[in-house]
């Protein structure tokens, strides 16, 4: 942003924290949500509108719209793994750790390998093209998410009905 | 499971996760910091993260594949304490040796923690009927800032961080480990020091239950589709894009 869209490091800066504000605020507030909304369209909609915002900030080229978009993806973003994780849990068998451990380890190389990805794809096509793939990933995320209830259970307290007992710890 | 163990078990992993964050949010800041004092290039530093990303993996793996490693609440008090003391390290060295050795301790004990506090919270949910993953990680984004913001302001008064970051190792690594009321350490006599775990058992809190669940897990024999061998759960799991059904009953044999 400060060196292809002209941000000063400050304006460059502004956003990431407004990003990472987002996300804090939008968590604090992802389990009243989730307690009112159906867990896919809180995961979905947002998503879907980051995508369109994204695309809408590399099409007109305003910086305000792209500062908007950030906020919006840190919006729309926040709540996905908590959702992700809770979900994991309710559908998990008996030992969650193992189970949840697996999603998490599914995030971790998403993690790792997610900035290389994006890394290669500006090096060769730029920063536009790789702000389009996150746009195109999200709005493809968001339908995915969509479909999200033919897989996953609704949570339900101690649904799973298996004991697994350790009983050597001190 | 009584509400006043419930309770003190979320102020528990409330802390774990704030915890966790606060360093993850030093790191941000410190990074600059570490590329000049230590000299780092782009590449060294993407080598380091790199390191830190597959330690992680690493430790995910291991929480499930070996039973040592199945005990979330030892996990979080015991391996904590390598996190925060490995991030302190990381975070203070003047060796670039030291920073990529303490970087590996340090990524496997964030991947150990992670999986532990995300476990600890998802039975919390399963517990207590309520919500409160959302809120759990909202604490880890407040640390995160919180931890940013601290250090940006002791760096900006060109005061020493050093004593800070140890400070706040000292405080989350001993806070945690001190922490006993964890989802699953209260046990049948009522003592919280034995840290039982009974993951998944009734929870209407009745002596008769809290017996039945102390028995051991039953062995059974599953039929084909039931399995939850390790390949066939990859296979529901990322293939057919099923909920997993398996680890209850693990027996490290396909298709008993």
């Amino acid at each position: 942003m400060n060196r292809v869209m002209g941000l000063s490091v400050s304006e460059a800066g502004q956003t990431v924290v407004l990003f990472s504000i987002a996300i804090a605020a939008v968590r604090f507030a992802g389990d009243w949500l989730a307690n009112r909304f159906p867990v896919h369209l809180i995961m979905a909609v947002p998503m879907m509108l980051a995508g369109f915002m994204l695309f809408a900030a590399v099409l007109l080229g305003q910086v305000a719209v792209l500062m908007a978009a950030y906020v919006i993806f840190g919006l729309a973003i926040g709540n996905a793994f908590p959702i992700i994780i809770s979900q994991a849990g309710s559908a998990a068998g008996g030992d969650r750790l193992r189970d949840i451990s697996i999603v998490v380890g599914f995030a971790y190389v998403g993690l790792i390998t997610g900035p290389a990805l994006l890394g290669v794809i500006a090096h060769f096509a730029g920063l536009d093209a790789t702000i389009i793939t996150l746009a195109g990933a999200a709005m493809i995320l968001g339908c995915l998410v969509m479909t999200m209830p033919r897989f996953v259970p609704s949570p339900q307290p101690d649904q799973d009905g298996v004991e697994l007992v350790k009983t050597d710890q001190g | 499971m009584a509400a006043t163990h419930l309770a003190a078990a979320r102020r528990s992993i409330c802390a774990g996760f704030f915890g966790l964050g606060t360093f993850m949010g030093m790191w941000g800041v410190m990074i600059p910091e570490r590329v000049a004092s230590l000299g780092l290039s782009e590449l060294t530093l993407g080598l380091f993260l790199l390191v830190i990303g597959l330690s992680l993996c690493a430790a995910i793996f291991c929480v499930n594949r070996f039973v040592i490693f199945q005990d979330a609440v030892q996990l979080i008090r015991v391996i904590s304490a390598f996190y925060v003391l490995g991030f302190a390290v990381v975070l203070t060295t003047g060796s670039v040796m030291m920073l990529f050795l303490i970087g590996i301790v340090t990524g496997f004990a964030a991947g150990f923690v992670d999986a532990g506090l995300n476990s600890q919270a998802s039975e919390w949910e399963q517990h207590s009927g309520r919500r409160g993953m959302s809120f759990f990680h909202a604490l880890f984004s407040l640390g995160s800032l919180s931890g940013a913001a601290l250090l940006t302001l002791m760096l900006s008064l060109d005061l020493p961080v050093k004593w800070v970051i140890y400070g706040s190792a000292v405080l989350v690594g001993g806070g945690l480990a001190m922490r006993r009321q964890w989802v699953g350490t209260q046990t049948i006599a009522g003592t919280a020091a034995n840290a039982d775990i009974d993951v998944g058992a009734d929870n209407s809190g009745s002596p008769a239950a809290d017996t039945a669940a102390a028995r051991p897990a039953r062995q059974l024999t599953l039929p084909r589709s039931a399995c939850r061998c390790q390949l066939c759960c990859f296979w529901d799991c990322v293939l057919r894009w099923q909920p997993c059904q398996k680890a209850a009953l693990w027996t490290g044999r396909h298709c008993i």
